[in-house]
């Protein structure tokens, strides 16, 4: 699976979210990738677009 | 080793004083109550009491908040907040702090608005409202300023104390000069650990636009 690259004006914000029936936190800055694909599975627009060069190789 | 521990112990001891003097370089953006007390400068501008519009989602459907220096810039969910036409001049806001003991602070939000004419659509409102109020609900309001704020998320509590419809009132009115006879006020109340946020520049741009995704607009 292909990294996740948070956008460099969103790396200094934090998500508040609902995950398995809790809340959570995480500064973007410090999250780990599985907090990221959390995020990005909720549909949370902070995410570097992928490379289309890269996708060709 | 000797020198090695000895200027370890500086480079240590440089840092701690570091972290004293400048702590919001190294706290995390959003963290409440890290902020020390600073000048506030008042800006000269209109102020505007009262609010206009209400927009409300249940706690389920809106899964996560953005927040950038210190105010909201994306919201995400599955569902966008329902507008809600309340009767002009009906909608408030209170966010109502309290000391509680010596050490702890309690926010009260209280949300009221007054919908009407009572009917079969008025009562499906608020059986939806009865309905998802045990999972509760945040709420979008726009002050009289026109700045929009998400009421029942705070970065303290994050999502665990959202809104919850607290009192139903329909009364006829006793005659044709009682103005709010026949109307149903509703009210939606928490009790919190934090300060509501509001939404920044370009979000509050796209909500007065009526072309922002984070609402339902039709």
């Amino acid at each position: 699976m292909a990294k996740l690259v948070v956008r460099k004006e969103c790396l200094e914000s934090e998500v508040h979210y609902g995950y398995n029936g809790t809340s959570l936190r995480v500064v973007l800055k410090n999250a780990t990738q599985e907090e990221l694909e959390r995020l990005k599975g909720l549909g949370v627009d902070v995410f570097e677009k992928p490379d289309l060069k890269e996708d060709k190789k | 080793m000797k020198k090695l521990l000895k200027y370890s112990g500086y480079v240590v001891g440089i840092v701690l004083l570091l972290i004293m003097v400048f702590p919001q370089f190294f706290l995390p953006s959003g963290v409440v109550g890290a902020f020390a007390l600073a000048i506030f400068t008042q800006t000269c501008q209109k102020n505007v009491s009262g609010a206009s519009r209400i927009f409300i989602a249940e706690k389920s459907v809106a899964t996560a908040f953005t927040i950038t220096s210190g105010e909201i810039s994306a919201v995400t969910g599955t569902t966008p907040f329902m507008r809600v036409d309340a009767m002009q001049d009906s909608v408030s806001w209170s966010e109502l702090g309290e000391l509680v003991g010596l050490n702890n602070w309690k926010i009260t939000n209280t949300i009221e608005f007054d919908v009407m004419p009572p009917s079969k659509d008025t009562n499906t409102f608020l059986q939806a409202l009865i309905d998802g109020s045990p999972c509760g609900y945040f709420a979008i309001i726009q002050d009289g300023n026109g700045q929009y704020w998400v009421v029942g998320h705070n970065a303290t509590d994050i999502r665990e104390r959202p809104l919850r419809l607290n009192k139903q009132d329909h009364k006829t009115g006793k005659g044709l000069s009682e103005a709010e006879g026949n109307t149903v006020r509703i009210t939606l109340m928490n009790e919190c650990g934090g300060l509501a946020l509001p939404l920044d520049d370009t979000l509050n741009t796209a909500m007065d636009a009526g072309s922002s995704t984070i609402a339902k607009w039709s």
